[in-house]
Parts: C-alpha cells; structure tokens; sequence
C-alpha cells in the first residue's frame, strides 16, 4: 500500500527551483532516504508533504494517505500533521514544551482527537514502548530527558495518534552515536512489525544505508539518481553519488593499520 | 564547495525586509525634517528674533493666522519661530544625553563583559544603585540640586540613563567574549585591550545602537518633563517642555499655545521609536 | 618529542568537575582524542589551548607548566600552540574579511609592510586551496567549506608547531568535510605540524591520527594505538562506539542501549551501561593499567578483549526494552 505519493513535485521561489522530484512513492513497511548536502532541496522535499513550505510556490501532485496535500483545506491538513504523519526533527527538545510533562503532553495531543481517560492511558503508554523507552518517562519534562529520547518521545506521540507515516529530517545528526544507534533500531523495528512508511531525509550516507530500503539522490535541487538502495550504494550511477559514497569516512579494518597511517 | 549564491535563500522574506525597511525609513524622514527644522531655525523662522528674549506685548496670544501660522504667545512671541528653535534644544539635549549616557554605558558595559569577574561585580553593583532609583525621580533629585538650565537636564538625565545601557553592553559583551573568533583571537596571543576594541566592541554595538535610537524619544520626553516641572531650560530659552508648561492655563482659551510644542514633542519622540524599531527589526534578521 | 601535555589535569565549572585526573601527550604526529557530548573533550581542548586553568594538574608546552609561563614563553606558546575550530563560522569575527582575519595573525607577533600582508594573505589562501580573491569576503558571504579554509589559513599564519583541531569538520557537508581531511592531512606533512584532532567520529580519527585516546564522562578510558582501538577495543566504551558506528553497506548499527544512563558516581563510571559490569565495577574504580600495547581502565579489559564481538546488543527487535527501571 503506497502511503506517500509525488508527482511532478517543483518548489519554486521566484525563478529558482529549489526542488524538483518528478517521482517518489513510500509505501507502508519501506523506509525511503533522500540523501543530500545542504542546500540540495532535500528537506524542502520532505516538509512539501505536510503543506510546510512557506513563501514559495509549489506544485504537481502530493499525497499521503488519501489527502491530497496541495489542495487540502486548512483543516485536513492540521489532521495530517497531527495524526497521519509524524514529522521527526533535528532538535524535537525545541518542540516540547517545556512546562508540560511528557506525559500531559501526550494526553493533550489524544483529547485533540477524541481520545481520553483509560484509553488515552493505555496509548500513550503503548506508544512509549513502541520506542523502547520506559513509560516512567511520562512522568518527565522534556528538559529532563536526553536528545535520543526525546526524539523517540516524539516518535512515540506520532505513534499514539495512529501515524502510519514518519518523516524525520536529520534525526540523529545532533545525536552521539551511541544514541543515534538506538533511534535508528528503532525506526527499523517500526517500520518492520508495524509497517510504517518512513522517509528519511539524511546526509549521512553510512547510516542511510543501514536503513533505507530505496534512496534518492538530490542535488542543487534535483535528483541525480535513485533506485534501491543496495543496488544505489553497490553501483553508483552518478559521479556525484560516487562522491558522496567516496566522502564517508571509513572505519579502520586491521589492514590500515600495517603501513601506518591512513589508507 | 556550496554555491554560495544559496545564502541569498535564507533571506526569503522579501516583502518583510522591504516593509521592515520602509519603517526604518519613515522614521529617519520623519527625524530628518526634525533635525533639518533645527538646524535652519535662524533661516526658516518667520521671526527668528523671538525664538530669543524679544517681546512684543501688543501682539499677545494671537490665534493661528497668515503672519503667525501657529498664533503667538503671552508676550507677543511667534509660535512657530519658538518651536522651530526650540527643536534646536530638544535635539541638542537627546543627542548630548545619548552620547554621554551612551559612552559610558558601552565603556564599562564592555568591560564588565568582557573581563568579568570582579570588574563587572564592581560595575554592576554600581548600575544597580542607579537602577534602585525610578529614574525620573533621580533626575529630579539633581536637577533640584543644581541650578536649572539646559546643561542640568543633560546631566540629570545621563546619570539615570547610562546604567541601562551599561547593563545591556554587558550581556551582549559577555556573549561574545565566549564566541569562537575571541578564542581565536586569545589564541593568537592578542592583547586583552586589542580584542576589546577588535572584537568585542563592534559585535556588541548593534543592540544599543537601537536602544539609543529607541530612548531618544524618551530623552526628549523627560527632558520636556524637567523643563515643564521648572528644573530644565528657563525663558527665554525656547524648549518645548516650558512651552507646554506656561501655555497650558491657556489650553481653553489659546490653545496654539499648548497644543504646537506638544506636537512637536510627539512628533520627534514618534520618529526616534519608529526609526529605532525599524533598526531593530532589521538589525536582527 | 612532546610538544604539549596534560598531566593529570582535572577542570571544573565552579564545582562541577568536567574532566578528571586526565593526562594525554601531544607529539609531532596526529593524536586523536574521541568523544561524545559532555565527555569533556572540548573542555579539556580549552585548557591545552590556555584558555582555561586546570583545578589540579599541569598543562605542559616543552618543558615548562603553561601556567607558570613568562611574558615571552606564553608569546611563544601563543605562535606555536593553534586551535581550528568546529565552526569557521564562529571562529571568524563576522564583521572582518578573510584578509583581515590572517592579517591580524600575522601582525600579532610581527611587524609588517602592507605589501608584505597581502602577498602572505595571498599566498596562506592558496596553500589552504583558495583564490586570493576572497581574501575581500566577510564570513558570511563564503560557503561553511571556505570559512573552515580561512579559519585554517589564520591559524598558519603564525606559523605554528601543532594545531588543536576541536571537531573541525563536524559542521560540514560530507564531501566538503572529507576535502577539509585531505587538506589537513597535506598541511600537516608539509609544515611538519603536530596535531591534536578532537572528535566523535571514529571513521576520521582513524583515518588521522597514529595513537588516540578515549574520552568517558571526563576520563580517559582506554589510549593506544588508533587500529588497535577501532579494531580491536578493550574497553566496553570503546567498543559501544565502535559497534553504533553506520558502515556503509554494512550490518545496521548496533545500539549499546542504555545510553540515557549517567556515569557512575562511586567505581567504575561506565558501569551503568556496562553490560559486562559485575560486583567489583561498583566497588573499586578502575586505574589505567597496561593491556596488550595500550592503557585501558577496565577491570575485564581481558574479557573484552577475548569476546568475540560484541555482547548482545542492548536494543534487540523485539520484546523487552531496554529502559527497564534500574534497580
């Protein structure tokens, strides 16, 4: 079942295009990377799907779910962000706010919906062990959590509103990665019992091969190549893929070490 | 390398900066027929001779008319004349008050940020005693004390206003004293004194320069104040505050008389708040 | 030769101790220090750089103590002793150009003729492997690849001994980061520079650095030869990075869990997310100690040592969590 569906997507701010995908599908059970540096349109992609882009011009065909992003009314769209699809940031800490405990947090975000008391309870709840953390942390403010829990935290609350689509942009990059081990088991383990469809949008190649199923390679704007993701990081058709794939710092294997330094 | 062409797209919101700068504009207009009025006062005043101590008795509380466009007052002065000369005052104490307090403030300010530790105990204790006292209380206090003239209401108010800005040059200073380039600065073995002046002095400048250009209205309005309560400028001085205060028993029969120098107040505070709040919005994009 | 050393150096923030009895030597040669956030690493950086007092211990520059430095021996430390940091960006007045920037750290030390500054600040931006034409930019103007460039060039213009590199490349692009890599790796060749590389990322102090040391909680845990470390680690924490690592194409990452865990107060100050960790952990604090051609302080460093891989991960797919409430 295909969750997220784009069609001719352009981003335009003036003249400037600063995003085109002529196609992109995720379906339920697939996570699917779009890989790129800054300034590549990546995350300009990623927040077209929930109608974010603001003061540029966007258009071809957007839809997750059933709703079809580009001519959604205000209010379909609200419903979309809030239980569709949970959109996973960078810093999540900075989307908590900071006087509720994780837990009213949550409970608030379910009431929006029509989900209160016991059930509510047992949701939130649910949801928090969907990402491995321990309900005892409901009970928390977001500043007495760390970065890799609050962002399964918002993972969770995604979760517990019914999501059955996560777009995280760079979800683990101002994460140790100790840490960002954990929340990428995590989306795996989602995406794998609960069949949700995840689009990741990442610079770090190494990691997006752990995880991706299929990725799309953007540049300045457009996409250079795409295709399943063993076959896009064994085979690099572009050179600027290749380049990328050559950018990420190898670990050391025992072989090089026997001359020194370096490879 | 990235284009650098793509840092031009994180400024987006044209139509923002434009109207942003469009306020900061009005303003500096606005301020510039100010200042422009001042300065050309001997020129443009219709009777530059009573913006001094001249009288003419016979011609007293005259209404609005073709000689005298904002009528006369008690002893026959053109009103008009009066308050084009008195813009010469107001202007001079804002801009007197805003560079001493202004100085001062950013001097020791940048000091207490930058060395910290006991210097900036030492100096914030200091503000905070001036800060205890409601400033125009303290400005009247002194301007009780000494004698009233113009040179007292610039005093008055500096000593009440520097604090602030010491305070605000403070957190500002002290934020960038831990930015990388004053590490990198420190580093290089750079003189103390040096990184001060390099550095630190000219990335903290901007959030008081908008402060000053905000308060000018305010200096202008508590300058008015002590002049009006009879502690500032007296006659034949022509000042606003003092027009006001000897017109106002005139408001219902003569009104030009109270009513012109107090537009004139309004006016010129007006334009240092907008041109400061239109700075300020676009200082901190 | 050691050009700089910490010598059992503790600092602290007010009461708060960052780093712990910590002693590390840079030479000639790349030495890597590894770290995550709030291991103290960037702490520890700013007392090498003299920015920062040690409570207790020695900085040492040569054969003196930093701290107990002349007038003209802390001038000398100053040229010698140069720090790149994550954040060209931040590292750069914004109000100065490119050119300004160098030009202030060639006439810091030295009297100099304007045509004498500007065909040095030409000639520190092309061995940086820019054009001598952005010498006229202000920071914001250039890409984050060229700031971190300028900021390069500025630190060599003193003509320095050794760099103290704090994460220079974190903040990049990946391909603008591996040029950056490429570039120091050259300069310190061909300037016979010593370097101390501060950084969480594993793949780059391997590619970088001959010896490095590990950073938990503000203590060194385990120090040796860089291959042996990545390759073969000794300590549970070395080995917890090493496995969260993404290779590419490889096995997914494997979560060391429990990372929500505080260092440990009293014994060994891993021991909360340990999964070796036993009785002894808790009691008795583990000195460095030498094991197979590196210094590790770990009371199972053998065990670690001879386990093949890792213990089961932490995070398993399915089941139980890992944030079971710690007894």
């Amino acid at each position: 079942m295909t969750l997220i569906s784009v069609q001719d997507l352009v981003v335009r701010i003036g003249d400037r295009v600063i995003a085109s995908v002529p196609e992109l599908d995720v379906a339920a059970g697939e996570c699917v990377a779009i890989v790129g540096e800054s300034g590549s349109g990546k995350t300009t992609t990623l927040l077209s799907m929930l109608g974010l882009v603001h003061g540029a011009d966007v258009s071809g065909r957007i839809t997750v779910g059933d709703v079809d992003v580009l001519t959604a009314s205000p209010a379909r769209l609200r419903e979309i962000r809030g239980s569709r699809a949970a959109l996973v940031m960078q810093s999540p800490q900075a989307a908590l706010n900071p006087t509720m405990r994780l837990g009213t947090l949550m409970r608030r975000a379910l009431a929006r919906h029509g989900v209160k008391g016991a059930d509510a309870r047992e949701r939130a709840e649910e949801g928090v062990r969907a990402v491995l953390l321990d309900p005892e942390i409901l009970r928390r403010y977001p500043h007495q959590v760390s970065g890799g829990q609050a962002q399964r935290f918002a993972i969770a609350l995604a979760l517990a509103l019914g999501a059955q689509v996560v777009l995280a942009d760079e979800p683990t990059s101002a994460l140790d990665v100790t840490v960002q081990a954990e929340v990428v088991a995590v989306l795996r383990r989602l995406r794998d019992e609960r069949g949700l469809a995840v689009l990741l949008v990442s610079h770090d190649l190494a990691l997006v091969s752990t995880i991706a199923d299929r990725v799309v390679v953007m540049r300045d704007g457009a996409v250079v190549e795409s295709g399943s993701a063993a076959e896009v990081f064994a085979r690099p058709g572009d050179p600027y893929t290749r380049e990328l794939i050559a950018a990420v710092p190898a670990l050391p294997e025992p072989a090089d070490f026997d001359e020194g330094e370096g490879p | 390398m990235t284009a650098p062409a793509l840092t031009t797209l994180r400024r987006t919101p044209l139509r923002r900066l434009a109207g942003v700068d469009r306020l900061a504009v009005a303003g500096a207009v606005l301020l510039g027929v100010v200042v422009l009025a001042a300065l050309l006062a001997p020129w443009i005043a219709p009777y530059p001779e009573d913006g001094g101590s001249a009288t003419h008795p016979l011609e007293a509380l005259l209404p609005p008319s073709g000689a005298h466009w904002f009528g006369t007052d008690q002893v026959g002065r053109d009103v008009l004349s009066r308050v084009l000369f008195g813009a010469r005052t107001s202007l001079l104490i804002a801009v007197a008050v805003l560079a001493v307090s202004g100085v001062a403030g950013v001097v020791l300010g940048v000091v207490a940020g930058y060395a910290g530790g006991w210097a900036r105990d030492v100096i914030m204790r200091v503000t905070d005693v001036f800060l205890a006292f409601p400033a125009l209380l303290l400005s009247l206090a002194l301007a009780v004390v000494l004698q009233p003239s113009v040179t007292t209401v610039i005093v008055a108010i500096a000593v009440t206003w520097w604090p602030w800005y010491a305070r605000l040059t403070a957190s500002v200073a002290a934020s960038v004293a831990t930015r990388g380039f004053v590490d990198s600065a420190r580093c290089l073995g750079v003189p103390a004194p040096l990184i001060v002046l390099r550095h630190v002095l000219p990335n903290s400048l901007t959030p008081v320069l908008v402060q000053l250009s905000l308060d000018g209205g305010g200096v202008i309005l508590t300058a008015a104040a002590l002049s009006y309560l009879g502690l500032g400028a007296h006659e034949p001085t022509s000042e606003w505050g003092l027009m006001v205060q000897q017109g106002q028993s005139l408001f219902t029969t003569d009104w030009w008389v109270v009513t012109f120098p107090g537009l004139a107040i309004l006016v010129t505070a007006f334009s240092f708040n907008v041109l400061g709040e239109g700075l300020r919005a676009r200082l901190s994009r | 030769m050691t050009l700089l050393a910490a010598e059992g150096v503790t600092l602290a923030y007010g009461a708060t101790a960052v780093v712990h009895d910590v002693s590390l030597a840079v030479d000639e040669g790349g030495v890597g220090l590894i770290g995550e956030s709030g291991s103290g690493k960037t702490t520890l950086a700013r007392a090498l750089l003299g920015l920062m007092r040690p409570r207790s211990g020695v900085v040492r520059y040569g054969t003196g103590d930093l701290a107990g430095l002349g007038r003209a021996g802390r001038a000398e430390f100053r040229r010698a002793v140069q720090p790149v940091f994550q954040d060209g960006s931040e590292a750069l007045d914004p109000r100065m150009t490119a050119g300004a920037s160098i030009t202030e750290a060639l006439t810091t030390h030295h009297r100099m003729s304007g045509a004498e500054r500007r065909d040095r600040v030409a000639a520190l931006l092309a061995d940086v492997g820019l054009d001598p034409a952005l010498a006229a930019r202000r920071p914001h103007e250039m890409s984050g690849g060229q700031r971190q460039r300028v900021a390069i060039a500025r630190a060599l213009a003193v003509e320095p001994r050794l760099l103290v590199l704090d994460e220079p490349t974190s903040a990049l692009d990946v391909t603008v980061q591996a040029r950056i890599l490429d570039l120091l790796e050259r300069l310190a060749a061909e300037h016979g520079l010593g370097y101390l590389l501060i950084t969480h990322n594993l793949g780059v102090v391997g590619r970088l650095c001959r010896t490095s040391s590990v950073l938990f909680a503000g203590r060194v845990v385990e120090s040796g030869p860089t291959g042996e470390l990545l390759t073969r680690p000794a300590h549970p924490y070395t080995r917890a990075l090493r496995d969260a690592v993404p290779r590419l194409g490889g096995e997914p990452p494997r979560a060391a869990g429990r990372t929500e865990a505080a260092a440990a107060a009293t014994g060994c100050p891993f021991r909360l997310r340990c999964p070796l960790a036993v009785d002894r952990c808790r009691e008795e604090t583990p000195q460095a100690r030498e094991v197979e051609g590196r210094k590790v302080a770990c009371h199972r460093a053998e065990e670690v040592l001879t386990t093949p891989g890792s213990p089961a991960p932490r995070v398993p797919h399915g089941g139980e969590t890992p944030d079971a409430p710690r007894q």
